[in-house]
């Protein structure tokens, strides 16, 4: 069976020459362009101005260039789902970031904005635009999903009974208590859609929220393994996006910068997200600088600060990264009992 | 491997709650304090936060033939403000309610079924929190716990990065004792002054993230005519009123009848936390 090699190089070196490569361990195409041009001249006595015509020949044939063209026809494939909330949808538009597949984006805010209130309605719009032919996944780490809830959302858009039933099947709700219970999660599934078996037909991943789990980790060294399982996740999230077309919505939390009860080294970790000037105005984020570099878009939930707004239901969503456009874009959205709106 | 919402929806209406006793609480939580979850009374003192612990130590007793669960109540107290007089005067009031259905759930049996342990300091509460798991494998009939109050004991550590670590370690034991037992957990909480934006504004003690953690929030506060307000909501920006109650001798009663109004009058009443 003929090598790497041999295949690459066959028109270029002799069989004696490959043999001689090949000898001295250089057995791939990979081998032979990350050896030094002097040494490879040395071995199979050709100068040095051949060796470097005979790499460049090996790249031209082996790295292929996508044209934006073609890249723009894998674009027009991928499936945009919309978040199904008009304002939101609109000011994502205006950024040309919609939901779709792939995504991978951080919804943040501090406690009692409504962050839960968003992913159950991103949940029930996400089914129910699919006509629950594609499955939600909502990983729970509070022990605190409301089945209840969803259900009071969906009956207060008018759905009859089976389409409640249907919508209620799709969305899948797992209850996890660390990351390491996440990771096995994600990579279960992660095996399953690389089987491509009676797959799950999971296309969303919704957490609520990725700090929750990490209360157990209250050691340095569990600090730091907490980091190391984070970088992990991190890593799975993105494969499962780019390779199986997933989309990801992550829930963060905010605290305030002057929380005495909060303090950076404890929750954060060691990394506080300190890559941009704060102001006092400026909320922190958990979970880290590394964690911060993950999303492509974060999402912030915020009350609206301007005393007009007498609306206690009322909420401003603000874009605090775009890592494909500009950010600070804000829309308002209501929470009421058929979700956000 | 996943749970579809509609399996977890039909399963849910088996699970039972305990009653607060107020229409309007047990409504907004769909029937009671629920199982398997942590819930926070959060006020200033004296607005009933350890009348309502010591009344659902008993309303956790409720015969299974009046739609109760018939368990029994751990009562950790850390503030050594535990008054049994005042838990014998509530049960004897029960008893004459619950007295026909069961007569042998005389008030003294009530009593006696609210277990009791004092935790003044901080080491014994984790050292208690940690043993519960042994003690409910012996006790299973217990199926509330509370802890009044949570952030008494804990608020004594003066270093910051100490309070979260022992806050944190405590959060985990809970989470993981309410994974492993079919019962409630209740706490009590403070509120308290915090710069935040450069402004002073009334809190909860503890902190933001130990307020993710909870799975309901529930404010009292006190309102005219002696009633205290009910509000639900994770901070006091988003805080919702739902009701009002009052606190008489017999125990905590709705403050309202519900067939007069009860929500539109609670939200004309002056609110002060």
């Amino acid at each position: 069976m003929e090598s790497d090699l041999v295949v690459a190089l066959g028109g270029e070196l002799s069989e004696y020459e490959i043999n001689l490569l090949v000898r001295n361990f250089i057995d791939t195409p990979n081998k032979f362009m990350t050896t030094e041009s002097s040494k490879l001249s040395g071995l199979i006595k050709k100068p040095l101005d051949a060796i470097g015509e005979i790499k460049l020949q090996l790249i031209k044939r082996h790295i292929k260039f996508q044209t934006l063209y073609q890249r723009n026809e894998d674009i027009m494939s991928i499936s945009q789902y919309g978040t199904g909330i008009e304002t939101l949808d609109r000011m994502l538009k205006n950024i040309l970031l919609p939901l779709q597949d792939n995504r991978v984006w951080e919804l943040c805010g501090i406690i009692g904005t409504g962050k839960t209130e968003l992913l159950y309605t991103l949940a029930v719009n996400f089914v129910c635009k699919s006509k629950c032919t594609q499955e939600v996944l909502f990983i729970d780490t509070k022990n605190d999903f409301s089945v209840r809830r969803v259900h009071d959302i969906l009956r207060e858009r008018k759905l009859n009974k089976d389409d409640r039933d249907n919508a209620l099947r799709a969305i899948k709700v797992i209850e996890v208590h660390t990351e390491l219970t996440i990771l096995a999660v994600l990579e279960e599934l992660y095996k399953k859609l690389r089987a491509e078996r009676t797959s799950p037909n999971i296309r969303l991943v919704l957490v609520d929220s990725l700090p929750a789990c990490r209360v157990g980790f209250s050691s340095d060294d569990e600090r730091w393994e907490s980091c190391c399982l984070l970088t992990q996740l991190a890593s799975l999230v993105r494969r499962l996006a780019t390779q199986y077309h997933v989309a990801f919505v992550i829930g963060n939390l905010c605290f305030s910068q002057q929380d005495e009860n909060v303090n950076p080294d404890t929750y954060n970790y060691g990394y506080c997200d300190d890559s941009q000037p704060q102001t006092l105005q400026q909320d922190r984020l958990m979970l880290g600088r590394y964690w911060s570099t993950v999303s492509t878009l974060r999402l912030a939930l915020e009350h609206p600060q301007n005393t007009n707004c007498s609306d206690d239901d009322i909420r401003l969503v603000k874009v605090l990264k775009n890592c494909y456009g500009p950010s600070g874009e804000t829309c308002l959205v209501r929470i009421t009992d058929a979700g956000v709106v | 491997m996943y749970e579809s919402c509609l399996d977890t929806f039909n399963n849910e209406s088996a699970n039972q709650k305990i009653t607060t006793g107020i229409k309007e609480l047990d409504d907004y939580l769909h029937g009671g304090i629920a199982l398997r979850k942590i819930t926070e009374f959060v006020s200033k003192s004296g607005n009933g936060k350890t009348q309502m612990c010591l009344q659902l130590s008993l309303n956790v007793q409720r015969p299974k033939s009046l739609g109760g669960l018939e368990g029994k109540a751990l009562y950790i107290d850390t503030r050594q403000d535990f008054n049994p007089l005042r838990l014998k005067e509530l049960a004897t009031h029960l008893e004459s309610r619950w007295g026909k259905v069961i007569p042998e759930l005389n008030a003294t049996k009530m009593v006696q079924n609210v277990n009791y342990v004092c935790c003044p300091n901080v080491p014994k509460l984790i050292a208690n929190i940690l043993s519960l798991d042994r003690f409910l494998s012996e006790q299973p009939d217990i199926k509330l716990i509370v802890i009044d109050s949570l952030s008494f004991s804990l608020r004594m550590i003066e270093e910051i990065a100490e309070r979260n670590s022992v806050l944190f370690e405590l959060h985990n034991n809970m989470r993981r004792l309410l994974r492993n037992n079919d019962v409630a957990l209740v706490v009590t909480n403070e509120l308290t002054h915090r710069l935040v934006r450069n402004r002073f504004t009334i809190s909860p003690a503890l902190g933001d993230f130990h307020g993710h953690l909870l799975n309901e929030r529930i404010w009292f506060s006190r309102a005219q005519n002696s009633c205290h307000g009910i509000l639900v909501g994770k901070t006091l920006q988003s805080h919702k009123l739902i009701g009002l109650f009052k606190i008489k001798h017999d125990g905590i009663n709705n403050a309202i009848d519900r067939t007069h109004g009860n929500h539109k009058a609670a939200k004309r009443t002056k609110m002060s936390l």
